[in-house]
């Protein structure tokens, strides 16, 4: 305490020690703070299929519209950053497999609104490693990321989910999608 | 600063930045806005700095006590003369 210099440096010294006390403090006050899943409201439901085609790699691919409707209020606490919000398609295929494809996410902020309700279009799409999904049923699931200011993530799911069939047979391609998928496949020869 | 000036400066910033850190955490829990919590931190902070910082008067009222000059004494110690 001799100098100048020296007070400032214990002070800034002493004062990020105490600062990372209150953090841990902050981060521990949300263990009191969270909710459960239940308490998120999820009333999101299919809208329309827009096609389920077989794609040039042999492969299925689904595009769809969902009615998405939820509100994450409950999540945002004081140590609450942001959420990351994402919907995944799960279906068991014949082969003894679980696939779950992530068709659509959002990044919901602290200083943004909290709820969102609208209709969607794939922002991925559903593409399945085979050709599994004629007929197949989809379990469409709400989950979400909590990232905070200070502590560590978690993840959970909605506790409601929503599913679809999907039809019997591909969907009719457009005049448009016929040529080019006859173009493609007889101009290239086997090497 | 003297040596009582030292030693209460030093506890007046630790007071200071704990009292200031309960206050934030308080302030930042009951309005849920984090960022008044650091608001409140950052003051706490900044008068923290103001108050043990600088030198001020009332850090040097116990001047240390140095003993008085005595006169005709050679300032070199004997056993020092042989380097001289």
């Amino acid at each position: 305490m001799y100098s100048w210099v020296q007070r400032l440096n214990s002070i800034l010294t002493a004062a990020g020690t105490v600062l990372g006390v209150m953090s841990l403090c902050v981060a521990l006050s949300s263990l009191f703070l969270d909710v459960s899943e239940r308490e998120v409201m999820n009333a999101s439901s299919f809208q329309k299929l827009y096609k389920l085609t077989s794609l040039d790699t042999n492969n299925d691919q689904a595009l769809m519209y969902l009615n998405i409707d939820f509100d994450l209020s409950p999540l945002f606490h004081w140590n609450t950053k942001q959420c990351f919000i994402y919907i995944t398609a799960s279906y068991d295929t014949d082969e003894d497999r679980h696939s779950g494809i992530v068709i659509w996410d959002k990044i919901v902020r602290y200083n943004e609104p909290k709820n969102f309700s609208s209709v969607v279009f794939n922002k991925y799409p559903l593409i399945d490693m085979g050709d599994n999904l004629r007929g197949r049923e989809l379990t469409f699931t709400l989950s979400w990321e909590t990232t905070p200011f200070v502590g560590l993530m978690y993840g959970q799911r909605s506790s409601t989910n929503f599913t679809h069939t999907l039809p019997d047979k591909y969907s009719k391609l457009t005049v448009l999608e016929r040529s080019a998928r006859n173009r493609l496949n007889t101009e290239y020869p086997d090497y | 600063m003297d040596f009582r000036g030292q030693h209460l400066a030093e506890k007046l910033y630790q007071i200071v930045i704990i009292v200031f850190a309960i206050l934030a955490f308080l302030t930042g829990f009951y309005t849920q806005n984090i960022f008044y919590c650091l608001g409140v931190y950052a003051v706490g902070l900044a008068l923290s700095l103001l108050i043990a910082v600088p030198n001020w008067p009332f850090f040097n009222r116990n001047p240390p006590k140095w003993l008085d000059e005595v006169s005709g004494i050679d300032p070199t110690p004997p056993a020092m003369s042989k380097f001289l």
